[in-house]
């Protein structure tokens, strides 16, 4: 015991594995909310061309 | 009206991708453990990286504020805004990341400290920004106020920064303690552990670019979108 460690190093792993969780998570919400966006935009894109065309053939 | 990705961007794509893997390779395989704080200071690869792009990111906001007050190309105001989008998901990632390395280190998951404090107001600050915004119908009234907006929220940034070398706090101090008084202070780096860290902040840096590009070319169809809406309404 008198040449046992002082200093123990604590298991916080758990923490570490949460954290970096974070880190990859968070960028693909990120880039899926951009994903998300585009195809709304070109579905309103599309509807507006469509309109334009019925307008055109009137 | 194209949606396809230039070719570069393709290239930036890939090379992010490869160097975001070689970042975590570096950081698990590479580094060593930390003896104190045990596998969790590895959180700070990622952490301080993710902070210095949040500065990044806003301080292009402030550039872009100048260059639309200065020219009143709207491209400048999709660029802000882009940026500021990009700033707030690397900030949150600043903060959940920070919060989740305080819990065992510091025993508690928040503290209301210098930096915490004022990282949360310049957040909340750039929240405000996006609301503020929404509630702005003219797009030119909008775009004056959003860089007007962007120039003013920066001066958090330097606040929050040197928030732990003015003021007395424990957040770890990475580069040179001014203040005395300062309880955070770190112990040298070992080498393999700060060519993580530089390796990381690049790759951090790089991940900005590609995302801000991405941002801003969705600003960009938006607009056009918004042009057609405007013909087929006006039609």
């Amino acid at each position: 015991m008198l040449f046992a460690p002082l200093l123990q190093t604590p298991d916080t792993s758990g923490y570490m594995i949460a954290g970096y969780v974070i880190f990859i998570v968070l960028p693909i919400l990120f880039i899926a909310s951009l994903i998300y966006r585009q195809r709304n935009l070109k579905r309103d894109k599309e509807t507006m061309e469509g309109l334009m065309q019925d307008e055109q053939k009137k | 009206m194209t949606t396809s990705s230039p070719r570069a961007l393709q290239i930036l794509n890939i090379v992010t991708a490869v160097m975001f893997v070689i970042a975590l390779s570096l950081v698990f395989f590479y580094a060593p453990r930390e003896v104190t704080m045990g596998e969790v200071q590895r959180i700070f690869y990622f952490h301080v990286p993710s902070a210095w792009v949040g500065g990044l990111a806003f301080f292009v906001t402030l550039v872009a504020g100048v260059a639309f007050l200065r020219t009143g190309d709207y491209k400048w105001d999709r660029v802000g805004l882009s940026s500021v989008e990009v700033g707030i998901t690397f900030s949150l990632m600043t903060l959940l990341s920070g919060m989740l390395w305080a819990r065992p280190i510091w025993n508690t998951w928040w503290t209301w400290d210098p930096r915490l404090t004022t990282f949360t107001i310049l957040l909340l600050l750039y929240f405000a920004y996006l609301m503020l915004r929404q509630g702005i119908e003219d797009s030119g009234h909008r775009a004056r106020f959003a860089s007007v907006y962007g120039i003013v929220a920066f001066i958090s940034v330097p606040i929050t920064y040197f928030a732990i070398q003015l003021a007395r706090s424990i957040h770890p101090v990475l580069f040179g303690s001014a203040n005395p008084n300062a309880k955070g202070d770190t112990a040298p780096l070992a080498p393999p552990m700060l060519q993580t860290f530089f390796y990381c902040l690049f790759t951090f840096t790089v991940l900005y670019v590609t995302l801000l590009w991405h941002r801003i070319r969705l600003a960009n169809y938006a607009d056009r979108v918004e042009q057609l809406k405007a013909k087929a309404m006006s039609a």
